[in-house]
């Protein structure tokens, strides 16, 4: 690019007449729509799957809709105002839902952004046999939820399952209500979540850590610093953008966890796991409430954005500082 | 840099963008037809060419192998009908069949659990089978009465019952008989069955494991024994909960006594108390034939047994449900393929006994009462709660309200975390929620 923008005036002034060959254009500017070309197939397939089903979903949220019956009577924003109605029935359930989506978000979050950190930090030193806990650590983000469910699901059973099991071995005579009971459901979604999902933040940090300058070590190390002083001055600045990433890619991760809940505990106990999105596919897609379904999509949405940008902001901010 | 010529203004842009959306979005959004079908007349027994009919249903289990069993029969006996079956887990059923008949892409048949016919008889993915029960020859006393009226929506038959599978106590003899109880003698009523608890529990065995959380529906139990003790789910119009009544608190509250008392573990998932029963810690296991009896088969070296429910209220009662063909709404009608299934149908009626390997009890009475069926000896056994069968009402969309609203509460109350009263009273409200936007979505589509 840099070239092309020294040329450009000469070329611009000297030139001129030929700009309009094929030759000269596409190997300066390409057409006005190069760029639109080159981002058409992705569009298409973004449109047709992403921004047409969402444009869709508003206009049916504004209706009592039914997929499979004619009379898909308009109500506005009734859907809307009566998720935010107390005493709607939709709208308890539906902030019941949000609050498990939520408070999974908090305790899952924090151990994922930090637990990976910590271990992308151990795999990016030199020592024999570092590739294979490389792959170790990645190896359960290979397998799909239906399989990480069925197996926590036959380890995690109260009164069948292994981990009790070897746990009244130890002495624990008390079954354990992984699946069953508050807090243990929690313990076991937020620790199947990170077991199975910490491999793939680590990656991302270790490809963060490996893009730092060796060199600014070395000046630290001149300078004197620490291995404490190195982590907070050298490494956690340089990992800033990837920090971001990953803040924000798991905070949108959990907020649509799904099959861990659907799988693990059914939404057990009292529906105090069943979270937004298990409630907005129950309500859309086994009772066919589509209006109402995408009208709760949306609030998810529209919160999950100004999450996101909240972030964002934090980061910036910090970055300024 | 400073481009020569600069590209689409971001406002023709966008605007371009919109317009093709919303060209997308009215081009999708087309109702679907629900008016009335009138099924066009045809032979009673089909002879023509070749040709294959399409089935679905939710037969994922053993229940399967044996239904495809059938379908070969049947084409010894019609050479030139095929009939293609695809089985998917229930749940998928219930979603993809009502898209596959909007999109004109209807299978040509189907079979369907009772509690599900009203719903989809409402939505209008089902045609009305009336005739087609004169014309293949089926009329209500060939049936238990209560199985042959379950499958009438709004006096209007939508359905053929193939089926029966009331919920029955299976024994496990070898538990009994170690416990010093007579393993051919299992208890009949409440004051034997919870004598023979004692009698385990002071060996140290939970003889009763109550599955407290169950995707497969935990609140079965409850119904049959709500039922047992005078109660009603709903009122008849299907418009009110009924459940929080007195009967229905008082046999919350036997079956969390149960768990209380030890006679089942805490926490006890679906798939537990079957594995327990397998592993000969358990004693008693209520659950449906059309899964256990073949289930349990499997099993070597287990001993066991089933007979009725034990009657724990003062009437017997055992929740049912029952398979059911129905016939999809298909765009336009072929004459050639709907003889095709009136002929499949009729004969599979006819030879329901086949089905009754699966563990039901087949709808038609001639069939029970043949002494082929006699020799099923656990059909045989289960087919004894017939006369005392309950269904779920008939009222479309029921299945959600016992499913996301009953069953639910009833887990919290097992799992020690509500008491019966409240859960059960908070439940009724929600239903009453549900029952009634159900009612106006369902009128609304009728008129």
């Amino acid at each position: 690019m840099t070239t092309a923008e020294l040329a450009s005036p000469a070329v611009r002034e000297n030139q001129g007449p030929e700009r309009t060959t094929p030759r000269t254009r596409s190997a300066r500017h390409g057409s006005r729509y190069a760029p639109y070309l080159f981002l058409a197939p992705f569009m298409l397939i973004f449109g047709v799957f992403v921004l047409a089903p969402a444009a869709y979903g508003i206009w049916i949220s504004l209706h009592n809709w039914d997929f499979f019956l004619p009379s898909r009577p308009w109500v506005g924003l009734g859907n809307y105002i009566e998720l935010f109605d107390p005493t709607a029935l939709v709208a308890v359930q539906f902030w019941e839902s949000m609050r498990a989506t939520g408070l999974f978000v908090l305790f899952s979050v924090p151990f994922l952004v930090v637990i990976p950190l910590g271990l992308a930090l151990m795999l990016n030193r030199t020592f024999p046999g570092r590739t294979f806990f490389r792959a170790v650590y990645f190896a359960p983000y290979v397998l799909g939820v239906s399989v990480i469910g069925v197996l926590w699901q036959y380890l995690l059973n109260a009164n069948a399952g292994l981990i009790n099991y070897h746990l009244a071995q130890l002495g624990i005579a008390e079954a354990i209500p992984w699946l069953t009971a508050t807090p243990w459901v929690w313990v076991t979604l937020v620790g199947v979540t990170v077991w199975w999902t910490l491999g793939f933040n680590a990656v991302v940090y270790l490809a963060g850590l490996q893009g730092i300058d060796s060199t600014l070590y070395e000046a630290a190390r001149m300078d004197g610093a620490g291995k404490r002083h190195e982590f907070w001055h050298v490494t956690l600045p340089g990992l800033r953008p990837v920090l971001l990433f990953v803040v924000t890619i798991t905070i949108l991760a959990s907020a649509n966890v799904f099959g861990q809940a659907y799988l693990l505990t059914g939404g057990a106990p009292s529906n105090e796991t069943r979270t937004a999105i298990m409630y907005i596919a129950q309500t859309g897609f086994e009772q066919f409430r589509i209006g109402k379904a995408s009208a709760m999509s949306y609030i998810l949405a529209l919160l999950l954005i100004g999450v996101s940008t909240l972030n964002f902001l934090l980061f910036r901010r910090q970055e300024r500082n | 840099m400073t481009l020569l010529h600069p590209p689409p203004s971001r406002r023709a842009f966008l605007g371009l963008g919109a317009g093709a959306l919303g060209a997308a979005a009215l081009g999708a959004c087309g109702a679907p037809d629900l008016s009335a079908v009138d099924l066009p007349e045809v032979q009673d027994v089909y002879d023509g060419p070749p040709l294959t009919l399409t089935f679905w249903n939710g037969l994922t289990g053993g229940d399967g192998g044996i239904m495809r069993d059938l379908l070969l029969e049947f084409g010894q006996a019609h050479p030139n009908i095929t009939v293609q079956m695809f089985a998917m887990p229930w749940s998928s059923f219930y979603q993809k069949f009502p898209a596959a008949v909007v999109s004109g892409l209807a299978p040509d048949l189907g079979l369907m659990q009772n509690f599900h016919v009203a719903t989809n008889a409402a939505r209008g993915v089902i045609v009305s089978l009336d005739e087609v029960a004169d014309r293949i020859g089926l009329t209500e006393d060939q049936f238990a009465t209560t199985v042959w009226r379950s499958g009438i929506v709004d006096d209007a038959r939508y359905s053929i019952p193939l089926d029966v599978w009331p919920d029955s106590l299976f024994y496990n003899k070898r538990v009994l008989a170690d416990a010093g109880l007579d393993p051919e003698e299992p208890p009949r009523d409440r004051a034997s069955y919870e004598a023979a608890l004692e009698t385990l529990a002071a060996q140290g065995i939970a003889g009763h494991w109550l599955p407290a959380v169950d995707p497969q529906g935990v609140g079965r139990g409850f119904d049959s024994l709500q039922w047992q003790m005078g109660g009603e789910l709903y009122d008849e119009a299907g418009s009110r909960a009924l459940f929080n009544g007195p009967a229905g608190v008082e046999a919350l509250t036997w079956q969390l006594d149960l768990i209380r008392a030890g006679h089942s573990k805490q926490n006890v998932n679906g798939g537990d108390a079957n594995v327990a029963f397998k592993n000969d810690l358990n004693a008693f296991l209520w659950g449906g034939p059309g899964a256990l009896i073949n289930d349990l088969s499997s099993v070597e070296d287990l001993d066991w047994g089933v007979v009725p429910l034990p009657r724990i209220g003062d009437r017997p009662a055992s929740f049912s449900g029952s398979h059911q063909f129905v016939i999809m709404r298909q765009r336009t009608f072929d004459p050639d393929r709907l003889a095709a299934t009136y002929t499949f149908l009729s004969w599979i009626s006819a030879n329901s006994i086949g089905w009754a390997g699966a563990g039901p009890v087949p709808a038609r009475r001639d069939v029970v009462e043949s002494a082929e069926f006699a020799e099923l000896q656990a059909q045989s056994a289960v087919a004894e709660a017939l006369p005392d069968v309950r269904f779920y009402p008939l009222v479309p969309g029921i299945f959600e309200v016992q499913s996301t609203i009953l069953y639910p509460a009833i887990s919290d109350v097992l799992l020690g975390h509500a008491d019966p009263q409240e859960a059960l009273d908070e439940a009724a409200a929600r239903a009453a929620y549900l029952l009634e936007e159900n009612r106006q979505k369902y009128a609304e589509a009728r008129s």
